[in-house]
């Protein structure tokens, strides 16, 4: 077991390894990317430009920047080109808006998917079925921002029932704070809960026609309980796994869109106003992070599965 | 009201330069009233925060508008409405320099006793030490002092405490003498700014500092440099001229356009740096219009760049084509109304420094409609008929609207046009890359101080294309042009050459070195609470001077 | 994101096809006409395939419309033009920048946006790009994600170990954060492999990425089909024959690879789709001033509230077409899945 511990963790060291040396090759070896022509700004006369080379380091050779670079983002030294900001500060301050909208939406999908994947599960076949199947997929259909974005507009700007986007902490006021992630976490949950209903539905049905199932039946058991104790918790085990490497994928960056439309200033959004505007220390600490969770959160997972299924430690 | 008039009472008494006003209450006081702009009060503004608090380092306006009523300078611009505002008057100087005959030593006396927010003194070595961390650090304003003697040979020397020739101070008696290399008109506009601010030596090292200690009306707090910081009134600041602003706390915060709008719409928000955005601004406009103005400030200019070394654009039929092509009203609709169109490359803010409306405008009525056939006429003329351009622009709303409407009109008239867009930060450095070769694209001017060289000089002239990246985007300079520039040069009043200032102006439109079709109207947005009769604060140099605003 | 959870839950049993297969009660008949028989008494899935197909023939029309109803193209903008509505002239666009709604005539059927250009005409043009990128980049992934799966899984040793490091990688790697940092990377520079030489705002850019960033999804499980596969005697017997690994992958790994590709395609194609909107919304997909369903919505999001059928329409469109593909899909795997009995 330790040795398959030790041997994933290695890998996830190789992984983001690799993953920090292309963000920086991405921005580095396209054209337009001088950050010290934008830094000079209304000066950019040839001393000026050789000032700011020489203070930011960008005179050095690129393996040498990309050394410094990552040396920084451990020692949390990372300024923005932009706006002179430390970048891990900011990442650290938007980190609990990005963790706010994946948690609530995490429970929030699990949740639904759990009561329709039963739902269609035991009125497999019938209308019900096929009417909720239709709605999952609906949800799967349309693009996150754009539901986003409706919601925003109609329930928001037009009904005025909930606040126009924007982000209240936690700590500051609990029900603020709820009451304007509950659009983003619904926009965000539709794609999943439709998802993984389906999922859920499929593992329901499967497990339901296994012999262990035929067995507890004939020994009398209420369908309820078949259902609710041994068909639900055999099937949940795929879903609980998904849900751990769907939830470190939206940490990791899958917020993007709706952090964006709803205006929450999170990591995602962070990360993607950093990349138009082609400011690399942003960019490259917060991918490193994302595909850190990422890997983390695969990593979980598979020790969890790995503990539950034997045969998986030794492949 | 008892209360309040012995707190009036007590503050009469003991204000003093030593106790300051601080005894009088300084947040959320209760105010006097009755005079026209009241004292005292809060307020909250939204804005895109500013680019950097270093005072020689920021380069938006969004930090101008808050270190400016940080940092005083020797000399400093009036803090008045309007083109008063243009005015440079002593800053931390006792007076205005004196400047020796052949225009090129400025000698400045400092004023006695000044202490920074810090509490320590102020020395007159300090401007010294604020120019070299000026250049050393290669701040994006730097080039406007680069006339001091010396700062070539300091920059070369690389090291920070090298000394520049141009400058001699003497801490005791306090005087300050700049030489410059050759006269400059521009000098006494240049050093106004925020960023020649003195600045205690010990506490501005020579790298990017958020924490610099200044003398204004006003000290900053930087609570969260993405988020939010405080401006609060600084007790017993006195220095004659420089008004001491009267509301006593700024909380500023950062949050989108859109939802800045909607704040100000609801009054949770007192002011916003930004203009509304274009989908709210009908709205603010038509509900809103007692809180809500426009003005063509700070002055600036909009042209399309088309560049002269290149094809087709090297022809000049096929600038005059783009030129009788272009159509103001439609630039209007995509500015949401908040344009003025025009055909002249200086503002009409300069009207007396060398604005002089060109009429009739040499390519069509800017107010009217275009002459396309002329324009393909033209076209056909030049022989570049058919030829691929692209059309440039950057990704800040409206501008993607804008280029994209170019490229339509390119192809009306005959080119095979297509858009490149890129980020806003990184725009004006591409274009102006020799490298990049950019035909054609959106460029746009707003002015960093009150004087016609600022609008002529990056934009147009020779020197300017002596930096790579550069503002030219012509990439060639007429020469009559750079004739005019040297000769009005060491003229620091430009109001007297108003005239020659405005014979530039034409050389410029005649010679279809810049495609103008407008100056963009800038909003100022505020909450009820807000007087927006009296304290609007619109400044040409500042867009909105903070230090002139009050609430009802 | 609407593939992955589906296709890891599925393979473990495909793994098993061969056994349930044998169960299948029928003789005689190709598993695939079976499966085919199958979809053609599926009705929902059907109409929704035709659906689909519907709006394909109204995008590809979309040069009729733009001539013959319209009389504009999808670029012109009509910024001071007037047109007649309900009898009074209207500007296209109002002086305060206001674009006229839907008038649901011939010109600006379904209304302008602010750059005064016909949104109907933009739809059905951008309809033909985001439907020719989402098919082209699906059609790469399958290729790819065929070619490394099979490679990886059948030749193992250090070809495999290559092949799923670098696969574990591009996975890691937060999917819309590395096609935003890919698209506007060569938004900006081009690409140039080699002499060919792709100009910045080529739709290819968009296609190869969402084409390169999704073959992931499918590799893997190819993969895993194609490692138990190997172990069956039918491949033992071809080796035993003489035949070299490629004919091998060629003649019998593949085929029985046919019903997971099949089952894929629409639903990598939807997916595609989305990836291309997503990226469009955010700047680093298709270039202005080319139309695509997600440069249109990431445009009228923002002039939501003067305009809001400039984000309403384009929007909708895509969710409707890409449901209609997901319907459809989800048809054509309950068709070619051999556990299909279990669906009743």
């Amino acid at each position: 077991m330790a040795r398959f511990v030790a041997r994933r963790l290695a890998a996830m060291i190789a992984v983001l390894f690799a993953i920090s040396v292309i963000t920086f090759m991405i921005f580095n070896v396209i054209p337009n990317g001088d950050p010290a022509y934008r830094l000079a700004g209304k000066s950019p006369t040839p001393d000026t430009l050789a000032a700011i080379r020489r203070t930011w380091g960008f005179d050095k050779p690129v393996p040498v920047q990309y050394l410094k670079t990552m040396q920084k983002v451990f020692t949390g030294d990372l300024i923005s080109y932009t706006n002179n900001v430390d970048v891990v500060d900011e990442i650290v301050q938007d980190f609990p808006r990005t963790l706010s909208l994946a948690v609530g939406a995490g429970v929030m999908w699990m949740f639904f998917a759990v009561c329709l994947g039963l739902f269609t599960a035991v009125k497999a076949g019938r209308f019900a079925d096929r009417f909720v199947t239709v709605l999952a997929l609906i949800g799967i259909s349309m693009p996150v921002f754009w539901v986003g974005a409706m919601m925003n507009y109609f329930l928001g700007f037009k009904a005025g029932i909930f606040p126009n986007g924007g982000y209240v902490p936690l700590t500051e006021d609990p029900l603020g704070w709820a009451y304007h992630l509950i659009l983003p976490w619904t926009a965000l949950s539709l794609l999943f809960i439709g998802v993984y209903s389906r999922v859920l539905r499929s593992n329901l049905l499967d497990t339901m026609s296994e012999d262990f199932v035929r067995t507890a039946r004939a020994k009398g058991i209420s369908e309820r309980r078949i259902l609710l104790r041994h068909v639900l918790r055999n099937s949940m085990i795929p879903i609980v796994t998904l849900w751990g490497l769907d939830f470190g994928a939206v940490v990791g960056g899958g917020a993007i869109l709706t952090e964006v439309v709803f205006d929450l200033q999170g990591v995602g959004q962070y990360a993607a106003e950093s990349i138009k505007s082609l400011d690399i220390p942003p960019v490259l600490a917060i991918v490193m992070f994302g595909a850190f969770f990422v890997v983390l959160m695969n990593t979980i997972v598979d020790i969890v599965y790995a503990t539950l299924d034997p045969r998986i430690r030794v492949s | 009201m008892g209360k309040l008039r012995s707190a009036l009472v007590v503050c009469v008494l003991t204000a003093s330069p030593g106790l300051g006003l601080a005894a009088c209450g300084s947040d959320d006081s209760t105010s006097s009233d009755g005079e026209a702009g009241k004292t005292g009060g809060s307020a909250t503004i939204g804005s895109v925060l500013p680019d950097n608090y270093d005072p020689v380092l920021f380069q938006t306006v969004q930090a101008n508008q808050p270190l400016q009523l940080v940092y005083t300078g020797l000399v400093t611009y009036k803090h008045a409405d309007g083109a008063a505002g243009t005015e440079v008057i002593p800053g931390l100087a006792e007076a205005m320099p004196t400047v020796s005959a052949d225009k090129k030593t400025y000698t400045f006396k400092l004023r006695q006793g000044l202490k920074y927010s810090d509490g320590s003194d102020v020395k007159a070595s300090d401007f010294e030490h604020t120019i070299k961390r000026l250049h050393y650090l290669g701040g994006p304003f730097s080039s406007f002092t680069s006339t001091i003697e010396g700062i070539p040979e300091y920059v070369k020397a690389k090291k920070p405490d090298g000394d520049i020739s141009g400058i001699t101070s003497d801490d005791a008696t306090g005087e300050i003498e700049v030489k410059l290399s050759e006269p400059d008109g521009k000098f006494l506009y240049a050093i106004a700014l925020a960023n020649c601010a003195p600045t205690p030596a010990a506490k501005s090292p020579f790298k990017a500092s958020p924490d610099i200690p200044g003398i204004g009306p006003y000290t900053i707090n930087v609570v969260n440099p993405t988020r939010e910081y405080i401006l609060q009134k600084t007790p017993g600041f006195n220095l004659p001229g420089i008004e001491k602003g009267k509301i006593d706390r700024f909380t500023v915060t950062k949050s989108s356009v859109p939802k800045m709008t909607q704040d100000v719409i609801a009054n949770k928000l007192d002011f916003m740096t930004e203009d509304p955005t274009g989908d709210l601004l009908p709205q603010v406009k038509a509900k809103h219009a007692d809180r809500f103005r426009l003005d063509p400030n700070p002055p600036n200019t909009y042209w399309f760049f088309l560049n002269e070394t290149v094809k087709p654009f090297d022809n000049l039929k096929a600038r005059q084509a783009v030129n009788y092509a272009i159509d103001s009203r439609a630039l209007q609709r995509i500015f949401g109304g908040r344009l003025e169109p025009s055909c002249n490359f200086l503002p009409p803010a300069y009207a007396s420094t060398g604005y002089k409306k060109i009429d009739p405008c040499p390519y069509g009525d800017p107010a009217g409609p275009p002459d396309i056939a002329k324009a393909k006429q033209l076209v056909e003329e030049s022989g570049t008929k058919g030829q691929t351009v692209t059309v440039w622009g950057n990704n800040k709303d409206p501008r993607p609207q804008i280029t994209d409407y170019l490229r339509d009109v390119m192809v009306q008239i005959g080119y095979k046009a297509k858009t490149k867009t890129l980020d806003q930060q990184v725009y004006f450095a591409t274009i102006g890359d020799k490298k990049t070769k950019a035909q054609a694209g959106f460029t746009d001017w707003y002015q960093d101080f009150p004087h016609p060289a600022d609008f002529f000089e990056p934009n147009l002239s020779a020197k300017a294309l002596e930096s790579n990246p550069t503002f030219n985007f012509q990439f060639k300079s007429n020469p009559e042009l750079d004739k005019a520039l040297k000769e009005l040069g060491p003229e620091s009043d430009p109001a007297k050459v108003a005239d020659e200032w405005a014979q530039v102006d034409r050389l410029v439109v005649e010679g279809a070195h810049a495609t103008v079709y407008g100056n963009e109207l800038s909003s100022s947005f505020f909450s009820e609470r807000m007087d927006f009769e009296n304290c609007s604060g619109v400044h040409p140099v500042y867009k909105n001077d903070w230090s002139l605003f009050c609430l009802k | 994101m609407a593939v992955e959870p589906v296709v890891d839950v599925a393979v473990e049993d495909l793994a098993g096809a061969a056994r349930t297969e044998g169960d299948e009660p029928v003789a005689g008949i190709a598993p695939s006409r079976l499966a085919l028989r199958r979809l053609r008494r599926n009705k929902t899935a059907l109409a929704f395939g035709a659906l689909f197909l519907v709006v394909v023939a109204i995008c590809l029309a979309a040069p009729l419309w733009a001539n013959e109803v319209a009389h504009t193209d999808a670029y012109k903008n009509h910024l001071t033009d007037r047109i007649v509505v309900d009898g009074k002239p209207t500007d296209v666009v109002a002086p305060d920048g206001v674009p006229v709604g839907p008038t649901w005539q011939g010109r600006f059927f379904l209304g302008a946006d602010e750059g005064g250009r016909d949104i109907a005409v933009r739809l059905l043009y951008g309809g033909r790009t985001s439907l020719m990128i989402g098919a082209g980049a699906a059609l790469l992934t399958i290729l790819l994600a065929i070619m490394l799966g099979t490679l990886a899984g059948y030749l193992g040793g250090w070809v495999d170990t290559i092949i799923s490091r670098s696969l574990d990688v591009v996975w890691s790697f937060p999917v819309v954060l590395l096609g935003v940092a890919l698209g506007t990377a060569l938004a900006l520079g081009g690409l140039q492999i080699g002499p060919i030489e792709i100009q910045g705002d080529s739709l290819l850019i968009p296609l190869l990425i969402i084409g390169l960033v999704n073959v992931v999804y499918m590799a893997r499980p190819l993969r895993g089909q194609v490692l138990a596969l190997r172990e069956k005697e039918f491949v033992e017997a071809a080796r035993a024959q003489g035949l070299g690994p490629l004919r091998i992958m060629f003649s019998e790994i593949l085929p029985n690879l046919s019903s997971t590709i099949i089952v894929f395609f629409p639903l990598m194609v939807a997916n595609a789709i989305l990836l291309e909107a997503a990226l469009s919304f955010l700047g680093a997909g298709v270039q202005a001033p080319q139309p695509s369903w997600g440069t249109m919505i990431g445009a009228g999001v923002e002039k939501i509230v003067t305009g809001p059928h400039q984000a309403i329409v384009p929007g909708a469109m895509l969710a409707l077409t890409v449901l209609a593909l997901n319907v459809f899909g989800d048809g054509v795997r309950d068709a070619f899945d051999p556990r299909a009995k279990v669906r009743r």
